[in-house]
């Protein structure tokens, strides 16, 4: 093996955590979320001599799995996945915070905004990326980003606001059952 | 949209992220700090994005499926004589550890850290005093006779690091030290494997160590950084230490 192979398996595995969190957002279902991951994978794994700067790693991957799921979604019609929030909170129950029921709020508010609000959203609000960088990797001008920011946040603004999980809601009645 | 200061909603987001530029940064702050309305704009978007970030950050520190990192494993056979078969254990570690979240993290007593990470705090606070110091240039066959195997300082330019100093430890084991211009100091902190493959994340303070180990080398990377920036440098360190 060769250090710049070692160094691919590496940095590949280091990006693994993130691009499974970002498909977890795009999806907000984790079992289709790991399916991506390893369509992905395996795209990635087959093309690895088309990375060609190891830093890039993330958005390249980034890249094949948005072309996954747009397929995806396309042969689903766009219904999209149910949003799975047993194995979401099966994920936290280690975990003291944030609460259950917030996360269980937040990524169904996140699944109301439109794809390409929600990967906005998602890329800088989640992952940490600059406009700049979030406009490189879906190819539109930082203007668009921004602009795709600011409506896809007061969207999630308004149905977070909105959202008051009282008895007989729909979260509770889903969860309670 | 703007409001009545003049500010618009896209200015308040680029406040939020850092990307507000530095011409505007003081106008809009002082609006905020002027207009309740304005400020309660702002104080929203801001716990939502914390939110966000929260609940999300959870579900991408759950451990990874063995089955990815098996696979990756598959991909490419290691050719080279010292790393066959030395490196796919370690990436299966990393797989099945990597449950590293945030208080799980923190310096615990329980699951505490393994002697090797103590000896890496140890030698990076200078409580230990080395056989022999060096700088940039550290003889390979001193580093060699230290770690128990062939290993190079890992070219961690691109990331703003350069090799600074070397220490040797009598009854083994060395640091390297790089600094960035800023004085930011990252340790590397190696020595002979116990022959297990590990791989951890931790925290102690502001310090982040991370421990990549296979059955011939431990290298402990400890810097004062994000746990994304830790992930990347760590991955390039240990890539980069085979001859």
């Amino acid at each position: 093996m060769t250090a710049s192979q070692a160094g691919f398996r590496a940095a590949l595995v280091a990006a693994l955590p993130g691009l499974r969190r970002y498909a977890t957002g795009l999806t907000g279902n984790r079992d289709a979320a790991d399916e991506l991951v390893q369509d992905c994978l395996e795209r990635a794994l087959r093309a690895a001599d088309t990375l060609e700067r190891p830093e890039r790693m993330g958005a390249w991957l980034r890249r094949i799995l948005h072309n996954l799921f747009i397929d995806e979604v396309r042969r689903r019609r766009g219904t999209g996945w149910p949003v799975d929030l047993a194995s979401i909170e099966n994920d936290i129950s280690w975990s003291a915070s944030p609460a259950e029921s917030e996360v269980r709020e937040l990524v169904r508010a996140v699944q109301g905004l439109s794809l390409e609000h929600r990967q906005v959203v998602l890329l800088v609000g989640v992952e940490g990326l600059s406009y700049r960088e979030v406009a490189a990797e879906l190819g539109v001008p930082v203007g668009t980003v921004m602009s795709r920011l600011a409506r896809g946040r007061e969207r999630l603004r308004a149905v977070l606001a909105g959202a008051s999980p009282g008895p007989g809601s729909r979260a509770e009645a889903e969860g309670g059952a | 949209m703007s409001d009545a200061a003049g500010i618009s909603d896209l200015e308040l987001h680029a406040l939020l992220d850092g990307e507000l530029p530095e011409a505007r940064r003081a106008a809009v702050a002082a609006a905020v700090a002027r207009e309740p309305a304005l400020a309660a704009r702002l104080a929203a978007f801001a716990e939502d994005r914390a939110r966000l970030a929260s609940a999300f950050r959870e579900v991408g520190e759950a451990p990874l499926p063995a089955a990815w990192i098996a696979r990756i494993e598959r991909e490419a056979a290691p050719s080279r004589s010292r790393w066959r078969g030395v490196r796919g254990p370690a990436l299966a570690i990393a797989a099945s550890v990597l449950l590293v979240v945030g208080g799980l993290w923190a310096w615990s007593g329980g699951a505490g850290p393994g002697p090797i990470l103590e000896a890496a705090v140890a030698a990076r606070a200078g409580d230990w005093v080395p056989e022999q110091s060096f700088g940039a240039s550290v003889p390979a066959a001193r580093l060699r006779d230290a770690v128990g195997d062939a290993v190079r300082p890992p070219d961690l330019a691109r990331f703003g690091f350069r090799l600074a100093a070397a220490h040797v430890y009598r009854g083994g084991g060395a640091e390297l030290v790089y600094r960035r211009a800023s004085g930011a100091a990252l340790t590397i902190f190696l020595r002979k494997s116990d022959g297990r493959a590990r791989f951890e994340m931790r925290r102690r303070g502001d310090l982040r160590l991370c421990l990549w180990q296979d059955d011939v080398v431990a290298a402990v990377v400890a810097g004062e950084m994000s746990a994304g920036e830790m992930m990347r440098v760590a991955s390039r360190a240990y890539a980069d230490l085979n001859l």
